[in-house]
């Protein structure tokens, strides 16, 4: 007989929010997180003595208000933060182009660089906001199985199409139009100031490898305006005390609703009886028996790592080595002895803070990486979250994450273990840093790289990549994390699927965890097996 | 332009009238005659000596090499002692063939495969996280087969280092002939007593002048593969692409066909523990069998010849072997189709291989064959036989 109705692999959000929701529901869950805390890629841990540093996320304005709901988050310690500022593009010679929350602020300002553009704005914000709003309702909903053909299938299949139309369906066509292009094309269409599609374009690059000219860019802009404010841009939104404020909160509803969270408890491998998962083995030589194994960690390491490719099949394999994982992205953590001497930093730095000039800058980042080397000259995206709780740092002290794009896992040439590499990184990024904000560079008391290695070895993100798979409209929907395989099961009976690498995808929204416990739930063999339990 | 095997310079010099097929790119002799009969003949009571060089052939190595072949083939190869060969098919992994081939075993962590298509991605995918390596070892390997009664005494005279005799069928042994060395199979493609050589491309003009040579009191016949094609359809040997489409070339679904509707059912042989591609989807078929089947025919001839008869012919049947889908019928309503179908000289009886719905592939079933006279369809009795059709007792002893 089973120990657990459900061992979860991995503490990352999504992994917690799937317990969560299973504890719920009167499951016996147990939660194993390799690390010695939880959250993942959402931690937030003493990087700096004294300090508390969001290792790899920031923003979690993309994080599913239903869940906070379902879950009772705010009253576990979740707070939000929205920051006065949206956004503040840094133009060049401490210049710089804010976007607020508040709309008319924002008009105002663009109006300075562009009065046309300023006129449009309030277009494009509603615009966005828009397609946003019908791209929900397809990131909402489990992926149709397209080679179901029964009536309830494709019943499935219609409800979110319908749901979709009753948003508009103009609005349907548009997005189909608009998802393919570029974030270059699309911005070409509504603005002339460099500046401003410079800023905008910066979305189209998360979880791509590619620059703004890249297929696919328009859907990822639209993929981060799924937050629940709509300002024409991304999300902004924070956590008080640091993103793993969040994990915790999630942490404190599972274990509220029953279940156990084991921290420092690495899973060697699925266990397998028959084609058949039915629980995990530890690093120490634990075996721990489950009705069902759900898994947070991304795909390849859940199939090559966890349950070995000779026990899949060369079809599904293939797939799964085909699925695109490259990390992009660097992180660099500053500590300051102050504020970078910018006017009105502590607002104008509140939100996020981009060194993205213009569309060629970040076309031109993109294009090292192309050729696996890292940017001369990186974009960058800074957060400065003692600028929403102080308390994250010592008084007086504030701390800065940048990230740095691109910074490509597989180099062409040389080895991330190589210091070189390292130091060459954080001097063009801080070079860089400190063009567009001069005097930043003097405030500059400690500092810790992470690269997409560090990222790998440290929170287990194959290749680096924090989207356990780029988001690309090939890795998407009933395609993600392959095709065939859209809906949180595996080719491994009782072996489920949560993470970023499945749909929705990635970013810290609890989508994936959300729907992958709906439909562990809906699982009618497994029901059935639970059931038999429930009356012994 | 077809390419050249390493036997060309001796096979293109007797192939006088130039009847060539394209087999895997390669220029592959139909007949060296202007008909096949001789060769055919040379098959069933001499020897005849193919060049099967064009089969794709791929070498598997390493600690893990045994468990590789296993879960690539549905046969149970990690039983396969060393010095032996098995035939198997392998699938896809919903179940549906892929190809067949030989599967040897040169060593406790050595194999070699052969198939008729290239396969070394798909086997390289199977491989993926186990300590094997696959080669395609094809342009390094080139292969004739001395097939016929005569073919054993040819040999034994020939070979030295290996004791021909005692080769057991499907056994293999290493050896020489004269100073080039050679890899034995007792395995073949016409269902009588005959061995398959490998041999490095260098060698290969010297095996075959050696070959010739030793042959010439014993009847040896190069053949081409209007005589395999005989020979095949009597032994009840199945050609892919003809007798099964390939999973991987099947426009649709129901094109493509599991081991157990092509009548090698008997290949699959899953063990407790053992994981091979395709395993679970066949495991479900053994529980709920499809509704086709593979069967032989025997064709009414008399009642063909009648037929014939009765607007002014003699039989206007094929002397080579035929690949057309031929209907079948029972009471009327069509149950299945014939894929290769020809007149067997040994036998003198028409046969053929089909696909029936299992209800009328018992033996003894009687079901009727369409045939074509003067444009105008009738239906001829058949009846459903084991096959092989010709099964000398020479090719096991």
């Amino acid at each position: 007989m089973s120990a657990y109705d459900a061992v979860v692999v991995g503490a990352g959000h999504n992994a917690l929010v799937a317990a969560a929701l299973l504890a719920r529901e009167g499951w016996e869950v147990l939660v194993l997180e390799r690390r010695g805390v939880v959250g993942g890629a959402a931690a937030t841990e003493e990087v700096f003595p004294g300090c508390r540093v969001n290792l790899a996320a920031q923003d979690a304005g993309l994080f599913r208000r239903e869940i906070v709901a379902d879950l009772g988050l705010e009253a576990r310690g979740l707070e939000w933060v929205h920051p006065p500022a949206v956004a503040t593009s840094l133009t060049g010679g401490g210049d710089a182009l804010t976007l607020w929350r508040n709309p008319g602020r924002t008009r105002d300002e663009i109006a300075h660089h562009g009065p046309a553009d300023a006129a449009r704005f309030p277009d494009w914000a509603d615009y966005l906001r828009s397609m946003a709003r019908v791209l929900r309702v397809a990131l909402d909903h489990a992926p149709p199985v397209l080679q179901d053909a029964s009536a309830r299938g494709r019943l499935r299949l219609l409800r979110p199409l319908l749901r979709a139309g009753r948003v508009g369906k103009r609005t349907v066509v548009e997005l189909l139009r608009v998802l393919p292009m570029s974030a270059r094309d699309l911005l070409d269409d509504w603005f002339a100031g460099e500046a401003l599609k410079g800023m905008l374009g910066t979305t189209g690059l998360l979880g791509a490898r590619q620059g703004p000219s890249a297929m696919g860019g328009a859907f990822r802009m639209v993929y981060h305006a799924t937050g629940t404010e709509a300002c024409g841009f991304r999300s902004s939104v924070f956590v008080k005390g640091g993103v793993g404020v969040l994990s915790e909160a999630l942490e404190a509803a599972a274990r509220s609703h029953g279940a156990e969270v084991r921290t420092d408890a690495e899973v060697e491998s699925i266990l397998m009886e028959d084609g058949v998962a039915t629980g995990v083995l530890l690093a120490g030589g634990e075996e721990i028996r489950a009705s069902c194994v759900v898994s947070g960690v991304d795909p390849r390491r859940t199939f090559f790592g966890l349950v070995g490719a000779p026990r899949l099949g060369p079809e599904f394999n293939r797939k799964v080595t085909n699925i695109r994982l490259s990390g992009t992205t660097a992180s660099l953590h500053l500590l300051l002895d102050g504020l970078p001497p910018l006017p009105d930093a502590a607002e104008r730095l509140s939100g996020h803070t981009l060194v993205a000039p213009d569309l060629e800058y970040l076309e031109r980042a993109g294009d090292d990486a192309k050729y696996g080397r890292c940017s001369a000259r990186p974009h960058l995206d800074m957060v400065v979250p003692t600028l929403h709780d102080p308390t994250l740092a010592p008084e007086g002290r504030h701390l800065a994450s940048i990230q740095i794009r691109y910074a490509p896992w597989r180099l062409r040439s040389g080895s991330w273990e190589d210091g070189a590499i390292r130091d060459a990184l954080r001097s063009s990024a801080l070079d860089v840093l400190e063009e567009f904000l001069p005097g930043l560079r003097a405030r500059i008391v400690d500092h810790r790289l992470l690269t997409p290695v560090d990222f790998e070895t440290e929170l287990g993100l194959t290749g680096g990549d924090e989207y356990h798979g780029q988001m690309g409209l090939d890795q998407l929907l009933f395609m993600r994390p392959v095709p065939g395989w859209g809906r949180y099961r595996t080719p491994v009976e009782r072996l489920f699927l949560c993470g970023s690498g499945t749909h929705p995808g990635g970013g810290v929204t609890g989508g994936a965890g959300r729907l992958a416990a709906r439909e562990i739930l809906r699982d009618r063999k497994l029901g059935a097996r639970l059931g038999g339990r429930d009356q012994t | 332009m077809l390419l050249e095997t390493p036997f060309h310079r001796r096979t293109g010099a007797l192939c006088h009238h130039r009847r060539w097929r394209n087999w895997s790119g390669y220029a592959a002799a139909l007949s060296y005659e202007p008909s096949h009969e001789y060769e055919y003949y040379a098959v069933r009571s001499a020897a005849a000596l193919f060049d099967i060089s064009p089969l794709r052939k791929y070498e598997i190595t390493g600690p893990d090499a045994a468990a590789l072949v296993d879960r690539i083939v549905t046969r149970h190869a990690a039983d396969c002692p060393e010095g032996r060969v098995l035939y198997s098919p392998w699938c896809d992994e919903a179940g549906k063939l892929i190809d067949d081939g030989t599967v040897q075993r040169l060593g406790a962590d050595a194999f070699r495969i052969t198939a008729a298509d290239p396969s070394l991605r798909w086997f390289q995918d199977c491989a993926l996280g186990m300590d094997a390596r696959v080669r395609d070892v094809s342009l390094e390997l080139a292969a004739l087969a001395l097939q016929g009664p005569t073919s054993r005494d040819i040999l034994a005279g020939l070979v030295t280092g290996a004791d021909i005799a005692s080769v057991p069928y499907f056994g293999l042994a290493e050896g020489n002939v004269g100073s080039v060395p050679v890899t034995i199979t007792r395995t073949g493609y016409t269902g009588d007593l005959g061995y398959e050589i490998w041999v490095r491309p260098e060698h290969a003009l010297a095996l075959w002048d050696a070959l010739m040579e030793a042959g010439r009191g014993y009847g040896i016949a190069p053949a081409g593969l209007d005589a395999l094609d005989v020979a095949r359809i009597e032994a009840g040997l199945l050609l892919k692409e003809v007798d099964y489409v390939s999973a991987w070339t099947a426009l649709i679904e129901s094109r493509k066909s599991s081991p157990y509707e092509a009548g090698l059912g008997w290949a699959v042989q899953p063990r407790p523990g053992r994981d091979f591609v395709g395993g679970k989807a066949l495991e479900g078929e053994a529980a709920q069998p499809s509704k086709w089947a593979f069967a032989g025919l025997e064709v009414d001839w008399p009642r063909i010849e009648r037929r014939f008869a009765s607007v002014g012919l003699p039989p206007l049947v094929a002397g080579r072997a035929s690949r057309e889908p031929v209907p079948i019928f029972a009471a009327g309503t069509q149950v299945g189709f014939v894929t290769s179908s020809t007149f067997s000289p040994i036998l003198k009886k028409y046969i053929a291989l089909a696909t029936l719905q299992r209800d009328f592939a018992r033996p003894g079933d009687r079901v009727d064959f369409e045939l074509t006279v003067e444009f105008v369809r009738h239906e001829v009795p058949a009846t459903v036989v084991k096959t092989p059709f010709f099964d000398p007792a020479r090719k096991r002893n």
